[in-house]
């Protein structure tokens, strides 16, 4: 897979495309006055789709009913919309680069069923703790770090101490 | 054309969110896609030091546009005052980042590689989703039994430079030490561990990198931190305050409402100024407010950059012409229109049910926002959380 791709330059894959995402970032600096992000997007989607589903609970939960203001679109935001760009961005890169395929990806020592098991409960701890960091690691990390800001280093340091502590406690899903 | 274009009005807000589609979304999920990222064994890799293109990638993005960032202020060409810089919040983000970093390594994936990979039709990564949105319904559900921890440790836009005593430019080069150090120190510990790096560092390519950092290290030490910020002192020159477009911190005169959002927005670099007699001073004040008269007022200098937050007891026809005074000289100077007797409901006093209804559900989240920032300490409500990312143009 690795081999597919090949792009030349005096540095490899990662720098090229840390280049690219960083000038992505600044096209959002300068069109629209603020960094990318993904969890903002996800969570005016999350409290839509429960206020449809129990209205009330939504409605009374101080941090949910924010997102789901009378008045207001949920899912007219700005990241709504850059959300919509990074599916269209991700499928076409995957299509041109033959990587478009209906699959679980995994480590040699688990089942399917173990994997997605996994997925989800990774999933909803990097939910619920990305609404404390008020972002996630593209939002926080990469924008805030960016910005020079003092908690989004903070942010970055302790997701790297975070994975590294659990790496190996889970080894035996992914070496 | 100066940036940010959707805050200046160059570009309509509808424009505005076409670009967030193409490029910017687009481009993130294609260099997201392209970096390997939408495969969750990649990500995960980075934790056994197996493959770390994850930090190599992230430590570029980030050198890259805070150059790109501070860069475009530097030539005039973002007005940095601008754009929205994220808050920091220490606590909440320190332990949020632990619980982050346990996630990504079961879960082998973040929220923006796991919404791109669901577009390369990963079923792994669409269950990872599913697992965002519980998460964040949990922590919404539950938001009671978290909100004092999740609101705790403010420090404001809170930025490097300050936290380290130095100079913009120099903070900026020791964040591209750091990163250039860390990025071949990773790859050497997984050509240590694992011994499979394919692209050894060539002699031709190490002094390309050492030839960049010292003529960096030199550029560094000759720009002036205020050079950063030289727009902001331009800006007023330029006819940019009192064009007619919606923003209301555009302004001379502003509600209640939108003073608190001048100090929400600008708050890390806003001076408040209560112009009232020393008398009425004493019965009750904005946070931080400095008991000064209009005229020592309008004789201040400003640090450039600075935010001057005015108010005197009631309209005070003389207030706007010493704002506008303030504005000649480059410092953003707002007035509050019905002085401290308009901002008492709003601030000084409980929120009342009368005031609730007439603003609506959204602007009283955000008023409740504000409060927490200038509000006098005693009456000050429990702050309430920042208003949502999504629907608000910071």
């Amino acid at each position: 897979m690795r081999g597919s791709i090949t792009i030349r330059s005096p540095f490899g894959r990662p720098v090229m495309a840390g280049i690219g995402l960083g000038i992505t970032m600044i096209l959002a600096f300068y069109l629209a006055g603020r960094g990318i992000g993904v969890t903002g997007a996800t969570t005016a989607m999350a409290a839509t789709l429960q206020h449809w589903l129990l209205p009330r609970l939504t409605e009374s939960s101080a941090y949910l009913s924010q997102y789901i203001a009378p008045g207001t679109n949920p899912l007219g935001g700005w990241l709504i919309y850059q959300l919509a760009g990074l599916l269209a961005g991700s499928f076409v890169a995957a299509l041109a680069t033959g990587h478009l395929r209906l699959e679980v990806l995994r480590g040699p020592n688990i089942g399917v069923l173990g994997r997605l098991a996994l997925a989800f409960a990774g999933g909803t701890l990097v939910g619920f703790a990305a609404r404390f960091a008020r972002g996630c690691t593209s939002g926080e990390a990469v924008v805030g770090g960016a910005q020079l800001s003092v908690g989004a280093w903070v942010f970055l340091i302790c997701v790297f101490a975070g994975g590294f502590a659990t790496a190996w406690f889970v080894r035996r899903q992914w070496l | 054309m100066i940036g940010p274009l959707a805050k200046t009005g160059e570009i309509s807000q509808t424009a505005d969110l076409w670009l967030a589609v193409f490029p910017i979304g687009f481009l993130f999920g294609y260099f997201l896609q392209r970096s390997g990222f939408t495969d969750s064994r990649k990500v995960a890799a980075v934790f056994y030091l197996k493959d770390v293109d994850v930090p190599v990638v992230m430590f570029t993005a980030i050198v890259v546009g805070m150059l790109g960032l501070f860069g475009l202020s530097l030539f005039g060409l973002l007005d940095i005052s601008r754009v929205y810089l994220l808050p920091t919040y220490l606590g909440p983000m320190a332990a949020g980042g632990l619980l982050f970093g346990v996630g990504m390594a079961i879960g082998g994936f973040c929220p923006g590689t796991s919404v791109a990979s669901v577009a390369t039709g990963k079923l792994d990564a669409l269950v990872f989703v599913i697992g965002v949105f519980v998460g964040t319904l949990i922590f919404g559900d539950f938001y009671p039994a978290w909100q004092g921890f999740y609101l705790s440790g403010y420090k404001n836009v809170y930025s490097l430079n300050e936290l380290l005593h130095l100079g913009l430019a120099p903070t900026m080069f020791l964040v591209i030490l750091l990163a250039v150090g860390a990025s071949m120190g990773l790859r050497g510990l997984q050509q240590y561990f694992w011994n499979n790096v394919e692209r050894k560092p060539s002699p031709r390519r190490r002094a390309l990198v050492a030839v960049a950092l010292a003529s960096a290290a030199v550029v560094a030490f000759l720009i002036p931190t205020q050079a950063f910020f030289a727009i902001e002192n331009t800006a007023g020159s330029m006819g940019g305050w009192d064009r007619p477009w919606a923003d209301p911190l555009e302004k001379v005169m502003v509600d209640p409402l939108a003073a608190g959002e001048v100090v929400y927005r600008h708050s890390d670099r806003t001076q408040c100024f209560d112009l009232r007699s020393p008398a009425e001073f004493e019965q009750g004040h904005l946070r931080g407010a400095r008991n000064i008269t209009a005229s020592e007022l309008a004789q201040k200098t400003f640090l450039p950059g600075t935010v001057v937050l005015a108010y005197a007891q009631k309209y005070d026809p003389n207030l706007r012409s010493t704002v506008k005074a303030l504005r000649q000289q480059g410092v953003r100077a707002f007035g509050v229109e019905g002085g401290f007797q308009a901002l008492k409901p709003y601030y000084i006093e409980p929120i009342t049910g009368t005031l609730e209804k007439s603003l609506g559900r959204q602007k009283v989240a955000a008023l409740r926002t504000y409060r927490a920032l200038i509000s006098p300490d005693q009456t000050a409500n429990a702050p309430e959380p920042d208003p949502p990312a999504g629907q608000r143009a910071p």
